[in-house]
């Protein structure tokens, strides 16, 4: 019987106790054991981005991590990003409005990976957009759309700050 | 405010932004089992043991399913010449794109851990892995059992004379042209859950581009009425033609049918690479010759492809390439010989364009070679050829009304900094550029950074047509219910158009909101399931806009009469829209009136080659498509830069590698599909709106257009900048920086 | 997929981990940022039966002057951290320089400087780093520590000079030559990925403007990170202008490397890399040691 570890994972600001194989990727952890299937695996080596997560706030590939590493650890994935359920957090918004999305199958990777960058920046230039999402792969828009729908994002962003 | 016209969000938006869509992998049920299949590891191979006891006897194993456990033991979009599995005492192995057998367990773990214990042995064959080694004599056959030759179908097309025109010409151009197999590496890799409904029939949840035919192919396996099986279709990953022939959905069916219980599967990105079908590789000799003045007077092309092991859509994306070989031009004299062959690489068949890609490189390149010769415009020598109203094809039908192509390349031309004078129409010269546009013939020099850059712009065009092509009878139903008492309250659409992130189901609503004359809040798509539908055909051929707009019409049109003329409630009215006839190809001279619509769309780029490293980049990219009508223009535009994206990756940076019928670029970090930083710096995403006629208030297809001409446009560039011809893709640094290290660089000044 | 499986341990110290590295050795393997570690365990390439994870013990993640007036890093420390910490801007705008051309920003929020070292990826940029700048790695284990220059730590194909029991606990990098000038220029396929060829060079001028110094570091040319030795010799004591740095270009990819085809890119192409890139680093290297400004 191979080893099971017990962790404590906050996610989503809900706290989980789980106890899990140590091989158990955090990808398969959020999607299978906890339900949240809107992380989405499309490559399983961190080449494709559509599974990134904040891991205590900051953007990383949930599939080159193990859930056991996670233990004692905050998690926001793309299901608790809206602030409450009729309301969504203005990068949705801008995704939303400026068609930044076809399939959707990357969008919560691309979501995630930019909630930390326009926190920092809270005016980027294309340059530094291009840069900040060259992490994620998406196959369907050809990333115009995004570009236009980060910088949406970042003027409602700084309209809800004013 | 009208709907049609608007750049309304998408209806799915909301869902796909908070995590709360779910795809195929997303959805399970309780008890499910876990499927895993197992992949052949030698091709081609005979299979000379093959025993399951073990497997079936590990932990957890619920079955084990091979070749004799198939009711009916084939499949294929267009001829069943695929088994369904291929497990057996001698099995035979032709691609590493075969399923050997399938193990179902209770976990995901145990169907893996299983899979080893299947016991296989293969006998190697002596295999084909080119169209050149296919095409040997005394080449080893794919498919014995067809004949004699590897040859899976050939076309010929023949009008007038080409070798008088040949010996009366002023210039003639001959070259030899290669592409190259593309990935479709939509994010989403293959998963599906299938299972045993109370009322028997056997559902199968599934990404896919056409749903009744997903029904039909498991019908057929399983030997069951097509009534007993169910698809449907939840939110899909991505589809460009690679979810059209069936991947994981007949299995599925079949596991749930063998077990009585719940099986899901999801394949990893390799077994999705390996396991669905790429776009075809091509080879061609193309000759062609023009007047001094610029008339094209003849142009002789033979073209083959690589089919791979199986036919998935290969004959039906010939058809497409025999045609666009020849381009969007009056040609008098032509004669085509195009062929695809089998071989024991992974099995071709559908991907944006359909063969337009690779048609328009062999005619497009030809028409920048022929300027060259001629010293010519590119531009000048386009307008003095390209189809007009009423124009001929090369198959001696006259082509649909609203032929724009000549609009696409003049509006293109001036974007991009053409002029049209006097003397015709003339490239933009250094001196006259707008600040916006990088001197063409820049001297190049050392930089800061050491490197010596070369700019250079070029231009081409492009068909594409609109439905189902050759003589098949394309059809969409739709159905619409009209509620209420007084005013209509709430209106039920009906269509199994599948929405593969195109956005199909958006457009719909907008149309159906129109058509009605209600607000689109009203409007209800019922679209995800072959119980509730009828057949719509498939989501390709950048049809759907076309045709289900058509078929809402027409239903629309008859639910609206029953409304008001009969006062039904609820109104209800089916609609079976069928388009214009179309013939297939006549087997001597290829005489046929093959499509039922088109849509143009011309494109120019400017590019920057890195002389020394070889590395291009794209600065811009001027895209003009004819669309008709934009339904909805943002998502027009978003067709347009997405296509762009797949079409720079396909001429710059993808590179499916082969060994001996094994993918070695099975990942995507071998595979490379463009991020960000690797598609064009800057596009201009422009349409027209030129209606068609035939179109739904005027609408085009145009999903697959502005994938077409990107290729030879970069690679006029790329001579613009170098002075070199490139005839083969990819245009990767290795083979630009080697060539220009051969043959240096010419001063262009 | 899913990794082979594995005993999991979290020490809290790095003594605890030490022990945990002794005691398990040959199998054991220790998990930094396991931004290359996990992939290869994903594809079953590798199957360590025992990881030691680095990532809960403090103290393994700082920056800091070191007394010769460079940077003593801690192993742990992730490549964000470097590649926005102002210390690295000013003291080493090599090491600067370098940490954006690796990978995505996703992967350098996890990714670690220590665990690049150790894993020594071939085609990885830190390593190469680390000749370029004649670093030195400070392995520890149960038995003592001990400092390795990076010259003798990278042994071959994903191969060191650590032994089983030992980690990496730190990094020196000694600060440029006064007055040098430096460039690093890689090439890949797309933006992010590994290099197919990539290159740094130093190199610094005496009073009468000869080469007094000189470092060419190469990466993604052979089973680990290579110096230009020959290259580095024809310009040794010499006037450089462009003709120089033509001719150790030529001599860098001629003599100096063998490299491997693989996918992306044959030898020869590499081969052909190597000389623009060489001619590339030591064209910038020397306008900075002119005092100019580059822009590369």
């Amino acid at each position: 019987m191979s080893q099971r570890i017990p962790i404590t994972v906050r996610v989503n600001g809900v706290t989980y106790q789980r106890e899990v194989e140590p091989r158990l990727l955090l990808s398969d952890f959020i999607r299978h054991d906890l339900g949240l299937t809107g992380t989405h695996v499309g490559c399983e080596h961190g080449v494709c981005g559509a599974c990134t997560i904040l891991f205590d706030g900051q953007p990383v590939r949930s599939c080159l991590l193990f859930a056991v590493q996670a233990d004692g650890h905050n998690i926001l994935t793309i299901e608790g990003l809206a602030p409450d359920p009729d309301h969504l957090h203005p990068i949705q918004e801008a995704f939303h409005d400026a068609h930044a999305l076809q399939c959707g199958f990357c969008t919560p990777g691309f979501v995630m990976t930019l909630k930390p960058f326009l926190e920092e920046n809270p005016d980027p230039s294309d340059e530094e957009i291009r840069e900040a999402i060259s992490g994620n792969l998406c196959r369907c828009t050809g990333y115009d759309h995004i570009v236009d729908a980060v910088h949406l994002a970042a003027d409602k962003m700084k309209e809800a700050s004013s | 405010m009208r709907a049609v016209g608007s750049s309304i969000p998408r209806f799915d938006a909301q869902d796909k932004v908070t995590g709360q869509a779910l795809y195929p992998g997303d959805i399970h049920m309780p008890g499910q089992l876990h499927m895993k299949i197992l992949w052949p590891d030698q091709v081609p191979a005979r299979i000379t043991r093959f025993d399951v006891s073990k497997a079936l006897a590990a932990p957890g194993v619920v079955a084990v399913l091979a070749a004799d456990d198939v009711p009916v033991n084939e499949y294929g979009l267009i001829m069943p010449d695929q088994e369904v599995l291929v497990g057996r005492v001698g099995g035979l192995v032709r691609s590493i794109i075969d399923q050997v057998a399938l193990v179902i367990a209770e976990s995901e773990e145990q169907a893996e851990a299983a899979l080893d214990l299947i016991e296989i042995e293969y006998e190697p064959l002596p295999g084909v892995y080119s169209i050149e080694e296919a095409l040997a004599p005394e080449a080893p056959l794919v498919h014995p059992e067809k004949g004699d030759s590897n040859v899976l179908l050939s076309y010929r097309i023949r009008l007038g004379d080409v070798e008088k025109a040949f010996a009366e010409a002023d210039v003639i151009v001959e070259r030899t042209y290669r592409t190259h197999p593309q990935e479709h590496a939509y994010l989403q890799p293959e998963a599906g859950l299938g299972f045993v409904r109370p009322d028997g029939k056997i559902e199968v949840i599934v990404g896919g581009q056409w749903m009744h035919e997903d029904r039909e192919q498991i019908a057929h396996a399983l030997a069951l009425p097509e009534d007993q099986i169910v698809v449907r279709y939840p939110p899909i990953g991505g589809a460009f033609g690679g979810r059209e022939d069936m991947s994981v959905q007949i299995v599925l069916a079949l596991a749930a049918q063998k077990t009585g219980r719940p099986v899901k599967i999801q394949w990893s990105r390799g077994e999705s690479i390996r396991g669905h079908h790429k776009r075809h590789a091509m080879i061609a000799r193309a000759k062609w010759a023009a007047a001094k003045d610029g008339r094209l007077l003849a142009a002789e092309i033979d073209v083959s492809t690589d089919a791979g092991a199986y036919a998935y859509t290969s004959t039906k994306v010939l058809g497409n390439l025999t045609l666009a070989c020849l381009g969007p031009y009056e040609i008098p004299n032509v004669k085509v010989d195009s062929r695809t062959v089998y071989t024991n690489n992974i099995a071709a068949g559908a991907f944006r364009g359909f063969g337009g890609p690779q048609g328009h490189f062999i005619a497009e390149m030809q028409m920048n070679h022929l300027a060259e010769a001629l010293g010519m415009d590119p531009v000048e020598l386009r307008m003095k050829n390209l189809w007009r109203e009423g124009s001929r094809l090369a198959t001696r039908s006259v082509l649909p009304p609203g032929v724009t192509v000549r609009e696409t390349l003049a509006a293109c031309a001036r974007d991009a900094g053409w002029e049209e004078t006097d003397a015709g129409w003339q490239r933009p010269r250094v001196e006259d550029l707008p600040a916006a546009i990088t001197p063409v013939h820049r001297a190049f020099s050392l930089d800061a950074a050491g490197g010596r850059k070369a700019r250079g712009i070029g231009i081409a065009t492009s068909f594409k047509n609109v439905g189902f092509s050759l003589g098949y009878v394309d059809e969409s139903w739709a159905t619409v219910e009209l509620h209420g008492a007084g005013a209509i309250e709430r209106v039920v659409v009906h269509h199994a158009g599948a929405d593969v992130g195109q956005g199909a189901h958006t457009v719909m609503r907008q149309f159906a909101a129109d058509f009605i004359g209600v607000p689109l809040d009203k409007i209800e798509l019922i679209a995800d399931d072959t119980d509730h539908t009828l057949n719509s055909g498939s989501s390709s051929a950048s049809r759907m806009t076309f045709m289900a707009g058509n078929a809402i019409r027409g239903a629309a049109e008859e639910a609206l009469r029953l409304w008001r003329e009969e006062e039904e409630r609820p109104a209800i009215a089916t609609y079976r829209y069928v388009p214009r006839p179309t013939t297939p190809y006549d087997p001597e001279t290829g005489e046929a009136d093959p499509n039922i619509a088109y849509g143009y769309c011309t494109q120019a780029a400017e590019v920057e080659v890195d002389l020394d490293t070889g590395h291009i980049t794209v600065l811009n990219l001027w895209n003009v498509t004819d669309v008709g009508r934009a339904v909805n223009p943002a998502m027009v535009r978003g067709q347009i830069y997405g296509a762009v994206a797949q079409s720079i990756g396909w001429t710059l940076l993808e590179d499916l590698k082969y060994d001996r019928g094994q993918v070695l670029t099975d990942r995507l970090s071998t595979y490379l599909v463009p991020t960000v930083l690797d598609t064009a710096i800057h596009i201009a995403p422009d349409f027209l709106e030129n209606p068609d006629p035939q179109g739904p208030l005027g609408a085009r297809g145009m999903g697959e257009m502005p994938f077409i001409p990107t290729a030879p446009a970069i690679v006029a560039a790329v001579h613009d900048a170098t002075g070199i011809w490139f005839d083969e893709l990819p245009l990767t640094p290795e083979r630009v920086a080697m060539r220009l290290k051969e043959v240096g660089i010419e001063d262009q000044d | 997929m899913k990794p082979p499986p594995f005993d999991y341990y979290a020490p809290d110290t790095l003594d605890e981990a030490l022990a945990l590295m002794a005691q398990h050795g040959y199998g054991a393997k220790a998990l930094a940022g396991g931004q290359s570690l996990v992939p290869t365990m994903n594809f079953r390439l590798a199957a360590p039966s025992v990881l030691v994870d680095l990532n809960r013990i403090p103290d393994l993640s700082y920056i800091r002057l070191a007394p010769d007036g460079g940077l003593l890093i801690g192993a742990m420390t992730r490549h964000v951290q470097a590649e926005k910490n102002p210390k690295v801007a000013d003291k080493h705008p090599l090491l600067h320089a370098t940490m954006p051309n690796i990978g995505h920003p996703q992967i350098r929020n996890r990714g670690t400087l220590g665990g690049s070292i150790a894993h020594a990826d071939p085609a990885a940029e830190l390593p190469a780093l680390m000749r370029a700048v004649q670093g030195r790695i400070k392995a520890q284990s149960a038995r003592g520590s001990r400092w390795i220059p990076a010259d003798d730590f990278f042994q071959g194909f994903f191969t060191t000079a650590l032994a089983e029991d030992e980690l990496i606990t730190e990094l020196h990098l000694p600060p440029l030559p006064a007055g040098s000038g430096w460039a690093i220029e890689e090439v890949a396929r797309r933006h992010g990925d590994f290099a197919l060829v990539g290159a740094f060079a130093i190199l610094h001028l005496d009073g009468a403007g000869r080469c007094d110094h000189v470092r060419i570091s190469l990466f993604g040319v052979g089973d680990g990170p290579m110096l230009a030795t020959t290259a580095m010799g024809v310009l040794r004591g010499e006037k450089l202008d462009d003709e120089a740095i033509a001719t150790a270009a030529e001599a860098a990819a001629q003599k100096d490397v063998d490299p491997p085809s693989d996918v992306h890119a044959t030898a020869s192409f590499r081969r052909h890399l190597v000389n623009v890139l060489v001619q590339r680093t030591l064209t910038q290297a020397l306008a900075r040691a002119a005092g100019q400004e580059v822009t590369a």
